[in-house]
């Protein structure tokens, strides 16, 4: 099966080397480090790498030597993108600019008191992003998969200082329930991407760029159900050191599980086209064959 | 058992299936006291979330991770529920 797996290439001495660089030489010169780490990974991980040219060629229809670049473009975004988020965790968040379209939207989901659902996906930089939300005098809570091995995630605490926000690892024992659950409860943000779903979680299969792909029911479910603010965010790179921070207005779906899911397809689709080089999902997203899919039923 | 705890008891199952019938859209044929609750429910690992901020939000007590390890049943589910309101009581 060709999914993502939630680990990191590289290992614990990748890491150490890429801070030492980062650290020492500074971001520009790391940067350039990159352009050569991603001409690497092309022959490294061929999986992605056949799957990223899939993406450019066969969805956004890009001739074979475009796609080829893409390809290339693709992996250096990637790389600069985790670069962005060491520095920012390690303190150097001040060489760092952004503007924001949305704030409002964010700021009145906050003076609402509701809570809010915050919907991204595997685009751009969500490090970023939610360092980015911790101004808003409300919890972040940040929902994210926890298949990293621990020698890494130990050493990069100990390399970089305290996150702003909380971090809820979605784990086989099903502790992220109460998590999730205790910051609905308190009226938190909690931010979770609505592109990838783990193995028992409810699908539904959408259109999305020119395929059916298959979305998790769950992030949506949850805001309809509890009737809690929700809202698409994405946080995009846009020079070497500048992003651009989007949030839509909040809404609360009153529509069906099927429409609330489209709707979040049809505005990663724009994403998609806008920022076709951030786009970090190395697998068979339009994946028809998975061994087991739990359809969501609808009713 | 008195008389008034079967009545209260009654309330909460019906609260209970009320409540389960609103939110994760089951008739009330589909909810027998032996019937697998997440089956029956079709629930995956977020839908518990919903399930946990529903208990909290009708029954005003927190849920522990480990309260849903001996639960299969509806009738698990009732009594779970109705232990920790006469305890709350």
């Amino acid at each position: 099966m060709s999914t993502w797996q939630g680990k990191s290439r590289g290992g614990v001495f990748g890491y150490k080397v890429f801070i030492f660089v980062l650290n020492t030489f500074g971001l520009k010169f790391t940067y350039f480090v990159l352009r050569f780490v991603a001409f690497y990974f092309i022959f490294a991980a061929p999986s992605p790498t056949r799957f990223s040219y899939r993406y450019f060629r066969h969805r956004l229809g890009y001739s074979w030597l475009k796609s080829a670049i893409g390809v290339y473009r693709n992996y250096y975004s990637f790389a600069q993108v985790l670069c962005d988020k060491m520095a920012l965790l390690s303190g150097k968040g001040n060489m760092f600019t952004f503007n924001f379209d949305g704030r409002h939207h964010l700021q009145k989901m906050a003076d609402d008191g509701k809570g809010g659902i915050l919907i991204s996906a595997h685009m751009g930089n969500w490090e970023i992003a939610s360092q980015l939300l911790s101004g808003f005098g409300v919890k972040v809570n940040v929902v994210m998969m926890d298949a990293e091995y621990d020698q890494i995630k130990d050493y990069v605490s100990s390399v970089t200082g305290e996150r702003e926000y909380n971090i809820i690892p979605v784990k086989q024992d099903m502790s992220h329930i109460f998590g999730i659950s205790n910051a609905l409860i308190n009226k938190e943000f909690i931010c979770i991407h609505g592109d990838r779903f783990v193995e028992d979680a409810k699908v539904m299969g959408i259109e999305f760029l020119g395929g059916n792909a298959y979305f998790p029911a769950g992030p949506f479910s949850i805001s309809k159900r509890l009737k809690v603010p929700a809202t698409y965010v994405y946080a995009m790179k846009e020079g070497s050191t500048h992003y651009h921070f989007y949030a839509t207005e909040p809404f609360t779906f009153e529509h069906s599980i099927r429409e609330f899911v489209t709707s979040y397809a049809n505005e990663l689709e724009k994403k998609v086209h806008q920022y076709p080089y951030q786009w970090f999902n190395y697998y068979d997203f339009w994946q028809q064959n998975w061994p087991k899919l739990n359809i969501e039923k609808e009713r | 058992m008195s008389t008034t705890t079967n009545i209260s008891n009654e309330e909460i199952i019906a609260k209970i299936n009320s409540f389960l019938m609103e939110e994760f859209e089951v008739e009330e044929d589909q909810i027998e006291p032996d019937a697998n609750l997440k089956e029956t429910l079709d629930l995956d690992s977020l839908d518990f979330v919903d399930l946990v901020v529903i208990i909290e939000s009708n029954f005003g007590f927190k849920v522990a991770a480990e309260d849903f390890t001996g639960i299969v049943t509806f009738q698990d589910f009732y009594n779970y529920i109705i232990g920790r309101v006469q305890n709350a009581g």
